[in-house]
């Protein structure tokens, strides 16, 4: 007993979360795939595809780290939704990418949109999704859930090689301006295009951020940068985009978010805003 | 009556396809002719001024010596703009002599643009002569690739096949170039298509100009075009060698890029006249600047050898694994080299 408790210990420790990556482009068009592990060591991880998928090597060493993949063979679905089996364990991962786009910003989610790649998900019964574009001036988000919301909270980010970070937060509130929040600052631009409407029980939030406005970010073709969401709701509740995104238990975090008047998480530990994301070129 | 069907199905021909070349009228290539490369790269957000720039800064390398193609790739978001660069290079080249499509970025040996930026390639010399063909309607919008992706593929290789029977390969065909509008991993049907025509012998070099629906655009015949693909056959004096490597993180990007470059340089036993990329965008997007990959390809070549580049949704060549067969692939960057042959 008295050797075996603490080698109990050490591994309770050691073992990691391991989690499914999402894919930051179309995987028909033959990515490499990751899994991550959090908080400790896993030192291989079986990967099953979804059917109809090929991957190369099913089987990852892995460590405390990520592992890549090779998308060999793939193919999209509507819905968004690839289920792998990661260790015996199902995981759902999606395409997480804002496809190359000019869209119009008039609140009424133009056709242009369906031309997006669609994260959905439901919080309490109410559906909420999120359509992203982005082209060389500006990136474009459009917002649609079900019942009544006061505004759509915004997280970009980005790490440098030298370890340092870019963090941009942005607030786009059914009524009024979009406030940017740095530190403990709120300031109202009207750099951000931003139109809302609600409609028979649907809200649509669509925004059109400059760029210039997320520096340090680039937005180019197979080019990552990290980006969640929280949408808050008119009754208080929240909806967390990163319940979506397959994230590890120890990127749910109180205080990560910033805080507003209409966005306002604080006590609530929602997960943080560093989930990959990624631009891509078409879903056609 | 049999007249009048006749005509009817000529019209039909006609309406289905363009056959009209674009460039100077054929004049075969000269054995022991010269066969030249040329480029330009500007970056101007009044696209006709960039296109004009881009087209006197070549015109101004070549003597005044009309080409026998001019290619210009160009990175503007909307077709307006995509119209004036392309009637900017026409100032310069004449109407409907200027080849243009969409792209992510470009570069050439002076280095790398991406948005409002335009480069032209042009081949000059009377080594060389060149065919083009604009396909038949690709009509890709007519199926769900997700709900009947056989049909949806088909459309590719159909569109292709057509195209390629109106432009034959003559006894010195040494390529064929394909700009096309066909996102990997689509364009390898499209290359199943032509090869059903040509074999799989042929080199073939090209990139699709897909940035989204609405901003895929071809310039063809002063005009732009979509959900079609351009073919441009390469006749004359000169040999043409292919490779290209695949990446997806940024050194493996640089790495392929330089080595890409240097095996097609060993391959030249004889005088370079240029290379042309075609690189994958999201290759673009694992480099820390865009001036990185256009180094690690000017490194590989060698100093002085003009060459062009382009980020593009897709591409079309020879890959380290094809066994000298081109195919459509993505993460690639594949590159085609001319030698002279004197």
């Amino acid at each position: 007993m008295r050797v075996l408790l603490p080698f109990l210990i050490v591994c309770a420790a050691c073992a990691g979360e391991v989690r499914m990556r999402n894919f930051t482009v179309n995987p028909s068009t033959g990515p490499l795939g990751a899994v991550d592990v959090y908080d400790g060591r896993v030192e291989k991880v079986t990967v099953v595809p979804p059917e109809g998928w090929v991957i190369e090597p099913g089987v990852l060493d892995t460590g405390s780290g990520t592992a890549p993949f090779r998308v060999v063979k793939a193919r999209e679905v509507p819905e968004n939704a690839y289920v792998f089996t990661v260790n015996g364990q199902s995981q759902a991962v999606s395409v997480v990418s804002a496809p190359y786009g000019k869209l119009k910003i008039d609140g009424r989610a133009e056709k242009m949109w369906d031309d997006g790649i669609p994260l959905s998900w439901e919080t309490n019964g109410k559906k909420t999704t999120l359509r992203m574009f982005w082209n060389e001036d500006a990136v474009y988000a459009a917002i649609e859930a079900e019942g009544e919301i006061k505004a759509a909270q915004l997280f970009f980010g980005f790490r440098r090689k030298d370890g340092t970070e870019v963090r941009h937060e942005l607030v786009l509130p059914v009524k009024g301006k979009c406030v940017v929040l740095s530190g403990t600052a709120a300031q109202e631009t009207d750099e951000v295009s931003l139109e809302s409407r609600t409609r028979k029980g649907q809200t649509v939030v669509e925004a059109a951020i400059p760029v210039e406005l997320l520096k340090g970010i680039r937005f180019d073709a197979g080019r990552e940068f990290y980006f969640s969401m929280l949408v808050h709701g008119a009754d208080g509740s929240i909806r967390d985009l990163g319940e979506r995104l397959n994230r590890p238990e120890s990127a749910r975090k109180k205080g990560f978010w910033r805080t507003w008047s209409e966005a306002d998480c604080s006590g609530k530990a929602v997960y943080d805003g560093w989930s990959i994301f990624g631009c891509c070129s078409s879903i056609h | 009556m049999n007249r009048f069907i006749s005509f009817a199905a000529g019209l039909l021909l006609c309406a289905g396809c363009s056959t009209v070349p674009v460039q100077k009228p054929y004049v075969p290539a000269v054995k022991g002719g010269d066969v030249r490369i040329f480029t330009s790269l500007v970056q101007n957000k009044d696209a006709f001024a960039a296109g004009r720039l881009a087209g006197l800064k070549l015109q101004q390398q070549t003597g005044g010596v009309e080409p026998a193609l001019v290619v210009l790739a160009e990175c503007y978001a909307d077709k307006k703009d995509k119209e004036a660069v392309l009637k900017g290079a026409e100032e310069v080249f004449g109407k409907g002599r200027v080849i243009s499509f969409a792209v992510y970025g470009m570069y050439t040996q002076d280095g790398a643009l991406d948005k409002n930026g335009t480069a032209i390639f042009a081949v000059v010399g009377n080594g060389t002569a060149v065919r083009t063909v604009c396909s038949p309607k690709i009509n890709q919008a007519a199926c769900k690739p997700l709900e009947q992706p056989e049909a949806f593929y088909a459309c590719f290789t159909n569109a292709a096949t057509a195209a390629s029977r109106n432009l034959p390969v003559r006894e010195d065909t040494r390529a064929v170039l394909v700009l096309a509008d066909c996102h990997s991993p689509r364009n390898q049907f499209l290359v199943d298509g032509l090869q059903s025509v040509y074999g799989k012998n042929l080199p073939m070099a090209g990139g699709s100009v897909n940035k989204n629906v609405g901003f895929s655009w071809l310039g063809y015949n002063g005009s732009l075009v979509n959900d079609s693909a351009v073919l441009i056959a390469l006749d004359g004096a000169f040999r043409v060698y292919q490779f290209g490597e695949q990446a997806r993180d940024n050194a493996a990007v640089l790495k392929t890029a330089e080595n890409t470059a240097s095996v097609l340089r060993g391959q030249v036993k004889g005088e370079l006249a240029g290379g042309l990329f075609f690189d994958c965008a999201g290759r673009k997007g694992k480099l820390e600047s865009i001036e990185e990959e256009q180094a690690a390809v000017r490194k590989g070549l060698g100093d002085g050898v003009p060459f062009f580049g382009v980020w593009c949704a897709g591409e079309i060549g020879c890959a380290d694994d094809s066994a000298g067969v081109p195919v459509g692939r993505g993460w690639h960057i594949m590159g085609t080299v001319f030698e002279r042959i004197k």
